[in-house]
């Protein structure tokens, strides 16, 4: 089994990939040009939640997008009427209504705490997929300690007695 | 080297980053310091267990003495320089087992691939240089082929790292560089001509 994407997140400094491995997850940090790895063990995984965030900076990005867009069809409207609500209809207006329904929909975010970092995965109007990314987080690291402690647990038992 | 500004202190309030009480359970918690609510599934990781079996168990003749710890008994010698090592000094990395300097040598000069924390992102660069050269496009030719050879480079790392899937981005920045070449090349050749 290799990697497989299970979600990622955007930031202003750049984006981080989360893909799953057989031991655990990988999270690719891209910045200036390089990946920066980390790992995150099934055996070391704490805490795994499941949250919408609020995402200010993507709106405020989008509003602008819209402000810009919306000047430039009122410009070509002026022009030719037919041309600007087709330019209307085909950018911003789009925009408007994906940034309100992401602003009060929230993104859906999972966040995987270990003992010496933490993964973060965003799902923009993907809510399902969320949950079924929370629900397999959680079951691999619950399977993965449990087996650890089953482990302990057989090592630890003393031998039984010789029959006498 | 922004990827090490921040310190990561443990597990905290999704939405405030403030911390949670230590008694936790799985379910809805509520953030006692911004109220809001989210869901937790909360983990107990068993302790990792290392079991160090010492000399004055073994006795002399029972085994031989780790290099670094003369107290304990060695349970395998390094596989780069042969040197007896504990339970304590084994490092398992990349199907070999190795002493904590062979260790630090090998992941300083990266022949450890699991060790190995730091990649070129070709896959970033492939579409940052196609999208510029469609909007440069005379110099389409130019960053096209930069396009090109970094969705190789990029593919190649997606193939060594065992993807499974993501490669879709990779065939959109190849395909748009192609067409920068293109395009590129086209408007050279009619401002050439005049």
């Amino acid at each position: 089994m290799g990697r497989r994407l299970l979600g990622s997140k955007g930031t202003l400094g750049g984006q981080t990939r989360v893909y799953r491995t057989p031991d655990g997850l990988e999270i690719d940090e891209a910045e200036d040009e390089r990946i920066y790895r980390k790992r995150l063990f099934w055996d070391e995984v704490l805490m795994v939640t499941l949250h919408r965030a609020g995402d200010a900076p993507f709106v405020v990005f989008a509003l602008i997008g819209v402000g810009m867009l919306g000047l430039f069809s009122f410009g070509v409207g002026v022009v030719d009427l037919g041309a600007g609500i087709l330019m209307s209809v085909l950018t911003w207006v789009p925009l408007l209504i994906y940034t309100v329904v992401r602003l009060i929909e929230g993104v859906p975010t999972v966040s995987v705490y270990g003992r010496r970092t933490v993964a973060r995965l965003a799902f923009p109007l993907r809510k399902e997929r969320a949950r079924d990314v929370f629900a397999e987080i959680s079951g691999a690291a619950r399977r993965r300690q449990d087996a650890a402690r089953i482990a302990t647990a057989r090592r630890t038992v003393p031998p039984p007695a010789p029959a006498v | 080297m922004a990827h090490l500004s921040h310190v990561y202190a443990g597990p905290s309030c999704p939405h405030c980053r403030g911390t949670l009480p230590t008694e936790r359970r799985s379910g809805a918690i509520r953030c006692p310091a911004c109220f809001r609510d989210f869901e937790a599934a909360v983990f107990a990781p068993p302790a990792a267990e290392v079991r160090v079996r010492q000399m004055v168990e073994a006795g002399p003749d029972g085994a031989t003495p780790c290099a670094d710890h003369p107290g304990n008994a060695a349970v395998s010698e390094c596989g780069r320089c042969g040197v007896f090592m504990c339970g304590l000094c084994r490092i398992d990395s990349d199907g070999q087992a190795l002493c904590p300097a062979c260790y630090e040598r090998l992941s300083a000069e990266g022949a450890l691939a699991s060790a190995r924390t730091s990649y070129r992102d070709f896959r970033g660069m492939a579409v940052k240089l196609a999208t510029v050269g469609l909007i440069i496009l005379f110099l389409g030719p130019l960053l096209g082929a930069g396009a090109l050879f970094c969705a190789w480079k990029a593919r190649q790392q997606k193939i060594e790292w065992g993807d499974e899937d993501g490669y879709g981005g990779l065939w959109a920045a190849a395909v748009v560089g192609g067409f920068d070449i293109l395009a590129g090349g086209a408007l050279i050749a009619a401002m050439i001509r005049g």
